[in-house]
């Protein structure tokens, strides 16, 4: 299997030769990297809403500054009872979290988080986190569409409008990245990074990725299909329990996978700067911490923006932007050959 | 035989129902009905200076089937109570009510009036009382740690079996 | 065609309504500036339509349209109060009921403000309205019988039990 161990260089099938147990080591870690960084980020959101507000976020769960408080959140969700509507479409309904779930989870198949530290090293990297991170999408619409709420199929349909909007930036960004860099492997374009970090090159491209992102993940200022004094919570209204327990699951580990797909494109991935001695890992967690951190700000600053405003900035401000951007770097790209 | 007889007091461990205790009690996510007066001093509670987000109750979930607290702030009239019937049945189990204020808890100053139900207890199961007219969002905190310490010693078998809790009044 | 905004005087505006109804203008009063008109009942209608379209009056905005219970010998007295947002006078249209089957024509068509404080007025008094659109409870309960803010309507629950303690500052009377 030694074919393996070159073709992708990940640490795990240099160390295992076994297919199957590389297998397995790759998918526990990604599952267990999937269940503890999403955590991290809620609590980090409860505590930094919270300090952001001048008060403290949760105390006494875990008796140390709360730091236990989303533990107690799934222990609990765990317990509620499973209420499906009766005009609900049962079956639609209870599959409607795994399918907005499964994408995030599959994703961190291809973060690398060193050079050697990743689970595939996939050659259309880029183009499959892309198309993953659409597949949600279908999550969403099911959820609403099953529900048999009046309030849930609007929310899921203004979902469904707002991400497919939103899906081109995101799309003709990366683009112009990839471009740049000449791979879609996403531990080739984190070593196309070395001279510079492709932010300073693209930093438009890098604001219109991060806006995307966030109207991906329906987060504030563009969680419109989410608004609870508006929808009370959109497509989601009709789920308890764990299954709620998924959707916001979903919702963090979105934040985490986006964070860390922008901090490959453009931030550099776990390149450190020149002279700092950290180890690439941290460096990586660290930049996934400072976009997660930005994220979670502009959740507490902005308010929302209404849905035709939503259209509109995407459709005749994003768009037309990172055209010019892809334009930009084709340009300079054949230029200095 | 030996040092351990049955009259040695042990701790009754139980890990299982510690944990899935602990889970509920610091994990409530509480919908507020508020009616009147009383929901603008809930308000308050939840707002920077007396924060309840402190002891894990998440507020303003976004909808019923997401909550696990009913918070009753504020006057009940009968023309609501069937409303708020609905509302209470749609969260799911486990479920918790606190009364807060004295218009919920008993009717309070319109213990006379002619539209008033005189007490939510007359149509849910209520777990903690606040008295107050309007309780002061302390009062509010306190109520919520009576009945997360409730919680802690709670049989969750004895709680499906469908008896009433009895109440604990939080002075 | 607004005229343009000069306040009327109670007196002046008892002048137009006297001029166009006549003895239909049982009563006229000055209360605090606002000019208060008691009328029969038939020109109800006509009276609040006319106070409305007439450009120097233009009371087009509805405050309020209650009652009032005055016991035995009163009788039920139903009032709408008008504001002009032009001129900024208030008038008040007072119409007297018998205790016995009140009956009064609806304004809701020409206000519609006035159509839920007449829903509640109707199932408070038990004045009936005559051409409202929707003559259903508006706060009470559906299975509520009788009509709460009458004189004669007790208060249940004192009547259970008796009231507890006499208020600040007097004293408890030994029965």
């Amino acid at each position: 299997m030694t074919f393996l161990a070159q073709a992708s260089g990940s640490i795990v099938d240099q160390w295992v030769s076994s297919f199957w147990i590389a297998l397995l080591i790759k998918a526990v870690a990604v599952l267990g990297f999937f269940l503890v960084a999403p955590l991290a980020v809620g609590y980090m959101e409860h505590k930094v809403l919270a300090h952001m507000q001048s008060r403290f976020g949760p105390m006494e769960a875990g008796n140390f500054h709360g730091w236990a408080q989303l533990v107690a959140d799934g222990v609990k969700f765990v317990q509620k009872e499973d209420v499906i509507p009766e005009a609900a479409d049962p079956t639609v309904f209870s599959l409607a979290p795994a399918v907005a779930l499964i994408p995030y989870i599959v994703l961190f198949v291809t973060i690398p988080f060193s050079k050697t530290v990743f689970a595939e090293n996939l050659d259309i990297g880029v183009f499959f986190l892309l198309a993953m991170s659409s597949v949600s999408v279908i999550g969403v619409l099911m959820a609403g569409w099953s529900s048999a709420n009046k309030f849930s199929l609007i929310g899921a349909l203004r979902a469904a409008a707002q991400l497919i909007a939103y899906e081109l930036p995101l799309v003709l960004a990366t683009a112009a990245v990839v471009m740049q860099a000449g791979t879609m492997r996403l531990v080739g374009i984190t070593e196309a990074q070395g001279h510079y970090w492709f932010v300073a090159t693209q930093p438009i491209g890098f604001l219109i990725f991060m806006i995307a992102a966030l109207a991906e993940l329906t987060r504030p200022p563009f969680d419109m299909p989410v608004a609870d004094s508006e929808i009370i919570f959109g497509a989601y209204t009709e789920y308890t329990g764990l299954k709620f327990a998924f959707f916001l699951l979903s919702e963090y580990g979105g934040i985490v996978a986006l964070s860390a797909i922008a901090s490959v494109l453009y931030l550099g991935g776990y390149r450190a700067l020149p002279g700092l001695p950290i180890p690439e890992p941290l460096m990586m967690l660290g930049k996934i911490t400072v976009l997660s951190f930005i994220v979670i700000w502009l959740r507490a600053t902005y308010p929302r923006l209404r849905e035709d405003q939503l259209q509109r900035f995407s459709w005749l401000v994003l768009i037309p932007l990172t055209l010019v951007q892809i334009m930009v770097v084709a340009i300079l790209k054949v230029a200095m050959r | 035989m030996g040092l351990i007889t049955e009259n040695t007091p042990l701790p009754k461990l139980q890990p299982v129902k510690f944990i899935l205790n602990w889970g509920r009690r610091y994990s409530l996510w509480v919908m507020n009905f508020g009616l009147a007066c009383c929901a603008i001093e809930f308000i308050a509670a939840s707002t920077s200076k007396n924060d309840f987000i402190r002891l894990g109750v998440i507020p303003f979930a976004h909808g019923p089937r997401q909550a696990d607290l009913l918070v009753v702030a504020g006057t009940l009239t009968d023309k609501m109570a069937p409303a708020l019937k609905r509302v209470y049945d749609q969260i799911p189990d486990p479920k918790y009510v606190i009364s807060f204020g004295s218009c919920s808890n008993c009717g309070g100053p319109y213990w006379d009036s002619y539209s008033v139900t005189k007490g939510v207890d007359q149509i849910l199961p209520v777990d903690v009382y606040v008295p107050g007219c309007p309780p002061r969002p302390e009062a509010l905190l306190h109520g919520i740690i009576r009945l997360q310490e409730k919680i802690k010693d709670e049989d969750i078998q004895e709680k499906f079996s469908g008896k009433l809790t009895a109440p604990a009044v939080s002075s | 065609m607004a005229s343009s905004p000069r306040r009327l005087s109670p007196p002046e505006v008892e002048a137009r309504l006297r001029a166009r109804f006549g003895q239909d203008v049982l009563a006229f009063e000055d209360q605090h500036g606002h000019a208060v008109a008691t009328v029969s009942t038939g020109v109800y209608r006509d009276v609040c339509r006319f106070l409305r379209d007439e450009p120097e009056l233009g009371f087009d905005y509805c405050d309020f349209t209650g009652a009032v219970d005055w016991g035995d010998e009163g009788g039920f007295e139903v009032l709408t109060h008008l504001f002009s947002t032009t001129h900024h006078h208030n008038a008040r249209v007072k119409v007297k009921l018998p205790h016995e089957d009140p009956v009064c024509p609806t304004v809701s068509d020409l206000f519609p403000t006035s159509d839920w404080h007449e829903r509640e007025t109707m199932e408070m008094f038990g004045i009936r309205f005559e051409g409202h659109p929707q003559p259903v409870k508006l706060l009470l309960s559906e299975p509520f019988e009788g009509h709460p803010l009458r004189k004669d309507f007790p208060l249940m629950t004192r009547e259970a039990k008796p009231w507890p303690g006499a208020a600040e500052g007097e004293e408890e009377e030994e029965e």
